[in-house]
């Protein structure tokens, strides 16, 4: 029996250490430790293990890479930003850690969340204690929609980016089938977690307002095995326009299975997620190509910003580049902009670091459209909504997502409209 | 559209079933529940992947270098690690196969990383047209896949004298060792011969679904209802459990309600576990 | 041919068997006789190997049992046929019968000994395609004691092998037993039925809570009438 105990106990042991290596560490992003006292201490709360943990990895060096810029430019007032990390792969981890930061290391700024599920564990507990949350990524509405006085987004919310599907569909897609908006046949498909849901959501409402005409509405689990009966449904249903909102198993399996049954509606919109991810076209290839993505804004073209947001952008492309192969996508970007926006315009002007002052300076902000990397600008709602958080409509072209819509961010044209039968 | 449909539910029966058998095996020969089934199924995929991705070997043929490595892979797990659980409780036999599975994916998020990788072969998503009909041709491979490997393991447990030695020591293993059958020995080769179907199956998983460290989380719930329906280690069981639950899973996602989908084989489960608890091909201890 | 010295038996820290020497020349029938719970299993299985917990010394045909494995006494020509006959119940007759021939000794000449055992229990052969677990009573102890023989023993251990059955039956299985012995085969019997085992066995030992009373042979029961009253109801 010892023996065994012994082999249990060495499993979970490797777990915990496999599960949380490298957490639990102050870093100073210049390398070496900070003097203590006068440093600024932000806890970051991110999935840096499991199974978010490849963007959440990204998320943390975009953080980093905000704070190291502002570093090196003079700090805040003298002072060095230190991150703290903290991995929280699950809604669990994400409460533990965000109690641990704001109760143990008495840190009162946090940063994250990466995965919805994991920040409605986590914001909840930062609310509580009266700590200032900084969410730059994660996108379920709820999030903004409880009331709480300390969260701040600058990233859009799901529904937004639902609905910017369904806009980009009535105003971009039908005139170029020479359809009216009511002649558009749409099918509506989401996996069935909250997060497809809410964006789901924000498409139908959308949709209806533009009376498109919803000829297939069906939601499905992204851990289903096989999509063909959706797949025949919508073969049934001849939509020109299919807005899926998935994870990238799904997606892809969606994208595998219509072909299969050669199912090619005129045009296919994914809504962040999966269709962003460079694994989707990876795993695709040629089937990839032309796929549109309503996503939060990633490399936008330079006409979309001021000269300030322009050279910033290159600046974190350069940080960027020096450690990473591939190139930021939407969610990185909008943690990026997240994090500077409140290194350089928030806590400057801080005295106390206390969330209600830093309130205040949120609430004061007016920052133009177009004065960040990202497209974004910055005026934030009572709810802690960053009102001027864009969407963009991104395609798939030659293996990589480029922004074609709105014009002022598109950096090429939307091309292969309708899509191409299958060859 | 009704024939279309019922031939996909076969198919990804088949395919359920031929996922479920290793586990199926080794529930039944070791009375050991592998919940690090899913993560082994996640090794056998990224095999397959990346012996295609280097070495240019086609998910199908991958199976020449998966199966053995598996299959001592296997060994090494059996030896090491679950033998020392065999007759403990069922509590450390669960903490033992979890937290395997748990250390196994994290080493792959560790050394290969989050990243979500495909094969692509073109018959991933081409079909055979038969009058209306169409016919994926990755779901019919794997559908015939599937059915010899079932019936070459099916021989080799009939037939041969240790095949009888593993039905046997299923069965009754304290009357085996009387009969001069080493145990230990026949547990090691029934977790082999289980890591080999989940090497085959993986092979076929691959050419439709990307592979990252949690894909085995998307097939292991399905594996255990079909297990339990099937009647706890028994192989046909398996075959037909599969393809019962697929079968009903794509007729409710096209006539009903793709929400409804994955709930179904629960609800198939429940059902069977009401009216004949012992699951289809089971039988009462 | 076997001797076992001081054997104690314990599970956990129960004691099962205590101090316990017997002796089995080759050729013999022995009876071990008991009530329920007296620890006539258990010390079968300390000489099969299904104990691990066995003090004591075991000796077979010279050789120190306790260095051979369970699986491994089969191959030196012990064959534990166990309380409740304990058939696989889902494979055939025949493969029970097969499993019984699984040691590579007896496997070789698997062929033979089955047509010999088919034989012996004709029964056996008409039924050899039926799951074991559809077997009656009687028919399932002949397919045990059938599969212990496949193995070519030397010495058959037998539980119990009237436990359930009706009197003409256990009679039959008793004929078979003193058959099988005349084969050549030792025989280690464990017995609640004491008035068949009296009859057929050559010695045997009585056990009680796991010590042995007494060991007695046929004619020196004669002269001992509590014995004999106690355990075998005679006057
Ligand atoms: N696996 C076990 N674990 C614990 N105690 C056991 C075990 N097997 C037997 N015993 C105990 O050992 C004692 C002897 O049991 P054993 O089976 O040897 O008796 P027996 O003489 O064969 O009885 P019966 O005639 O009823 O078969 C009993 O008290 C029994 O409860
Ligand atoms: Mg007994």
């Amino acid at each position: 029996m010892k023996k065994i105990w012994l082999t249990v106990l060495a499993a979970l042991l490797a777990v915990s250490l496999a599960g949380c290596g490298g957490s639990n560490k102050a870093e100073t992003t210049e390398g070496n430790q900070g003097d203590g006292g006068g440093d600024i201490k932000l806890g970051v709360i991110l999935p840096l293990s499991g199974n978010l943990a490849l963007l959440g990895n990204e998320i943390m060096d975009a953080i980093n890479i905000a704070a190291d810029m502002k570093n090196k430019s003079g700090g805040i007032n003298g002072k060095k930003i230190v991150t703290e990390r903290a991995d929280a792969p699950d809604p669990n981890a994400g409460s533990t850690q965000a109690n641990r930061l704001v109760n143990t290391e008495n840190i009162k700024m946090l940063m994250g969340t990466y995965s919805s599920g994991i920040a409605a564990a986590s914001v909840p507990v930062a609310m509580r204690a009266n700590a200032t949350y900084v969410e730059v990524n994660a996108v379920a509405d709820e999030i903004t929609g409880q009331g709480y006085k300390y969260i701040w987004r600058n990233v859009a919310t799901a529904s937004m980016m639902g609905s910017n599907a369904s806009k980009f569909a009535a105003e971009y897609i039908a005139p170029k089938l020479n359809l009216t908006p009511e002649k558009l046949k749409v099918a509506i498909i989401h996996e069935d977690s909250s997060w497809g849901t809410s964006v789901s959501n924000g498409v139908r409402t959308k949709a209806e307002e533009y009376n498109l005409n919803i000829v297939c509405d069906e939601s499905y689990s992204s851990k289903s095995t096989d999509l063909s009966p959706l797949i025949l449904k919508m073969t049934k249903a001849k939509p020109d326009v299919v807005i899926a909102s998935s994870y990238i198993a799904d997606a892809i399996l969606l994208q595998k299975q219509a072909k299969q049954f050669d199912f090619r509606p005129k045009a296919w919109i994914g809504t962040s997620a999966g269709h962003a991810l460079g694994d989707y076209a990876g795993s695709l290839g040629q089937d990839a190509e032309g796929i549109f993505v309503s996503d939060l804004p990633g490399i936008v073209s330079d006409n979309g910003l001021d000269k300030d947001a322009a050279q910033l952008k290159q600046e974190f492309l350069t940080a960027w580049k020096a450690s990473h192969e591939t190139v930021p996508s939407g969610v990185t970007f909008g943690a990026f902009c997240g994090a500077w926006t409140f290194f350089n315009d928030v806590l400057p002007q801080c005295k106390t670091f206390d969330a209600e002052e830093i309130r205040n300076i949120y609430l004061g902000l007016d920052i133009e459209l177009g004065s960040l990397p990202d497209g974004t600008g910055v005026k934030y709602g009572q709810n802690g909504q960053n009102e001027r958080a864009t969407i963009v409509v991104e395609q798939w072209q030659n293996g990589a997502l480029v922004a074609v819509w709105p014009d002022n961010y598109a950096a090429a044209q939307p091309a292969s409209l309708p899509l191409p039968a299958y060859k | 559209m009704f024939l279309q449909n019922l031939v996909n539910g076969i198919f990804v029966g088949a395919m359920y079933g031929l996922t479920a058998s290793g586990l199926s095996l080794i529930f039944g020969v070791l009375n050991i529940v592998n919940f690090a089934h899913g993560e082994f199924i996640m090794i056998g995929m990224y095999i397959t992947y990346f012996a295609g991705a280097l070495l240019g070997v086609n998910p199908i043929l991958s199976v020449l270098i998966s199966v053995p490595v598996m299959l001592i892979l296997g060994v090494l797990v059996e030896r090491f690690l679950i033998n020392r659980i065999i007759n403990s409780s069922d509590m450390a036999q669960i903490f033992l196969t979890v937290g395997l599975g748990l250390v196994l994916s994290n080493l792959a998020l560790i050394f290969i990383g989050g990243n979500y990788y495909s094969v692509r072969v073109g018959y991933a998503t081409e079909s055979l047209k038969l009058g209306s009909l169409l016919i994926g041709k990755a779901s019919f491979l794997t559908f015939i896949v599937t059915v010899i490997t079932f019936i070459v393991v099916s021989m080799m447990l009939k037939y041969t004298f240790i095949g009888k030695a593993i039905r046997a020591t299923s069965q009754d293993r304290t009357t085996a060792q009387l009969m001069g059958v080493n145990t230990g020995f026949i547990y090691t080769v029934a977790f082999g011969l289980g890591m080999v179907l989940v090497a085959i199956s993986a092979a076929l998983l691959t050419i439709m679904f990307p592979v990252y460290p949690n894909i085995g989380n998307h097939f292991v719930v399905i594996c255990f209802v079909i297990v339990v329906l099937g009647g706890l280690g028994s192989l046909p069981g398996a075959l037909v459990g599969g393809v019962i639950v697929g079968v009903i899973e794509i007729l409710c996602g096209y006539y009903f309600s793709m929400g409804w989908k994955d709930v179904v084989p629960f609800l198939v489960l429940i059902i069977c576990l009401l009216v004949r608890p012992q699951g289809i091909f089971g039988t009462r201890t | 041919m076997l001797k076992l010295k001081n054997v104690d038996v314990l599970y956990g820290k129960f004691m099962a068997v205590k101090q316990v020497s017997i002796n089995v020349k080759k050729g013999e029938i022995v009876a071990l006789i008991g009530s329920n719970g007296a620890g006539k299993s258990s010390l079968l299985k300390a000489v099969s190997g299904l104990c691990s917990s066995v003090k004591g010394e075991l000796i077979f045909e010279d050789q120190d049992l306790k260095s051979y494995k369970c699986h491994d006494r089969v191959c030196e020509g012990i064959i534990h046929v166990p309380e409740g006959r304990k058939l696989f119940p889902r494979l055939t007759v025949m493969e029970n019968l097969q499993m019984g021939a699984y040691s590579k000794k007896a496997r070789s000449s698997s062929k033979e000994t089955l047509a010999k055992i088919f034989q012996i229990f004709p029964r056996l052969e008409e039924r050899k395609n039926q799951l074991a677990y559809s077997l009656s009573g009687g028919e399932q102890q002949m397919c045990a004691i059938g599969r212990g023989l496949m193995s070519l023993p030397k010495l058959l251990l037998l539980d119990e092998p009237s436990l359930g059955l009706a009197p003409n039956l256990v009679k039959l299985v008793f004929d078979t037993v003193k058959a099988i012995n005349k084969e050549g085969i030792t025989i280690l019997l464990a017995e609640q039925n004491s008035t068949m085992s009296l009859k057929y066995s050559d010695r045997f030992y009585i056990l009680e809570s796991g010590n042995m009373v007494n060991e007695q042979s046929k004619d020196s029961l004669a002269s001992d009438a509590d014995i004999k009253k106690k355990y075998f109801g005679l006057a």
